[in-house]
C-alpha cells in the first residue's frame, strides 16, 4: 500500500487505519471494567450479607458489631476501587451514577428495616438482602458486558 | 489549516472543480500522524485512560507519548488530569467534546475513501 503523500491514504490504506481504529479502542478498554464490577461485587456482599447480620441482631451490640464489619468492608471496597480504577469505558460516569443509585435505595430501606427489626423482622431483613444481591449482581454483570 | 469545524481543512471545492473535492483533501495532518491516530482510537473508547494503560495500548515511549499528548492538549482535542493516589502521581486522558467531533469527522472520511 503507497499512497500520495502521508495525508493522503489510499482505500486499502483508510480500510486499515479503520479497522486498526477499532482494534487499539478494543485493547485500551479491554480490562478498564474490572475494579468497577469487584466494587459492585465485594459492596454488594457486604451490605447484603451486613443487612441480614444487623436484622438478626437481637442486641445494640450486636448489631453495631455487625454494623461496623459492614461498613469495614464496604470501605475497603471503596478504598480498591479508588486504587485500581484508573480507566473506565465511555459511558462509565452515567453508568456509575445509576449503579449507585440502584444500590442505596434499597440499601437505605434495608437499614431502616434492620434499624427497627431487633432480631425479629427475619422476613424483611431477608427480602431487603435479597434486593440488595440483585441489584448489585445485576450491576456488576451489566458494568462486566459493556 | 484550522477551519470551523476543529482541525479540518476547509471544506470548499478543489480548485478547477467546483462543488466537488475528493475527500482524501479532507484528512486532518493533526489526526492522521500514527502516533495521534493511535491515541485518539483509544481515547475515543473510553471516558478516561491512565497514562500506563494508554502507552501499553499504543506501545510507544513516555517520552514519545508525551510530546504527542501535548500537541493534541494544544489542539483542544485531549484534556490531562493530574491528581495523587496516596503518594502515586496519576495522569488521566480523556477526549474533549471538540476532541471527539474531530474523531468522528476522521473516521467518517477515512470511510469515504475506503468506500472508493
Amino acid at each position: 500500500m503507497t499512497s500520495s503523500t502521508d495525508t493522503q491514504p489510499t482505500p486499502d490504506e483508510a480500510r486499515a487505519l479503520l479497522a486498526s481504529a477499532g482494534s487499539y479502542g478494543r485493547s485500551a478498554t479491554a480490562g478498564a471494567g474490572w475494579p468497577a464490577v469487584t466494587f459492585l461485587l465485594g459492596n454488594g456482599a457486604a451490605s447484603s450479607l451486613g443487612t441480614i447480620a444487623m436484622t438478626l441482631a437481637a442486641s445494640t451490640a450486636g448489631y453495631f458489631v455487625s454494623m461496623v464489619a459492614m461498613l469495614a468492608w464496604m470501605g475497603v471496597m471503596m478504598g480498591f476501587l479508588i486504587a485500581f480504577n484508573r480507566s473506565t469505558k465511555v459511558g462509565f460516569g452515567k453508568r456509575w451514577t445509576v449503579y449507585l443509585t440502584a444500590w442505596l435505595v434499597p440499601y437505605i430501606i434495608a437499614m431502616m428495616v434492620a434499624g427497627s427489626s431487633d432480631g425479629q423482622n427475619i422476613l424483611g431483613g431477608s427480602i431487603a438482602a435479597a434486593v440488595l444481591l440483585v441489584s448489585s449482581v445485576s450491576c456488576a454483570v451489566w458494568e462486566a458486558r459493556k | 489549516m484550522s477551519s470551523h469545524n476543529g482541525h479540518y481543512p476547509d471544506t470548499g471545492a478543489a480548485e478547477g472543480d467546483p462543488g466537488v473535492q475528493h475527500p482524501r483533501h479532507r484528512i486532518s495532518e493533526l489526526i492522521h500522524q500514527p502516533v495521534r491516530f493511535s491515541i485518539l482510537a483509544s481515547l475515543a473508547s473510553a471516558e478516561t485512560l491512565d497514562f500506563k494503560d494508554l502507552r501499553d495500548t499504543v506501545q510507544v515511549t513516555d517520552s514519545a507519548l508525551s510530546k504527542q499528548i501535548s500537541t493534541l492538549e494544544e489542539a483542544g482535542l485531549v484534556a490531562v488530569t493530574k491528581a495523587f493516589v496516596g503518594k502515586r502521581p496519576r495522569t488521566s486522558l480523556r477526549l474533549t467534546p471538540q476532541g471527539r467531533l474531530d474523531w468522528a469527522e476522521h473516521l467518517r472520511v477515512l470511510r469515504e475513501i475506503a468506500g472508493g
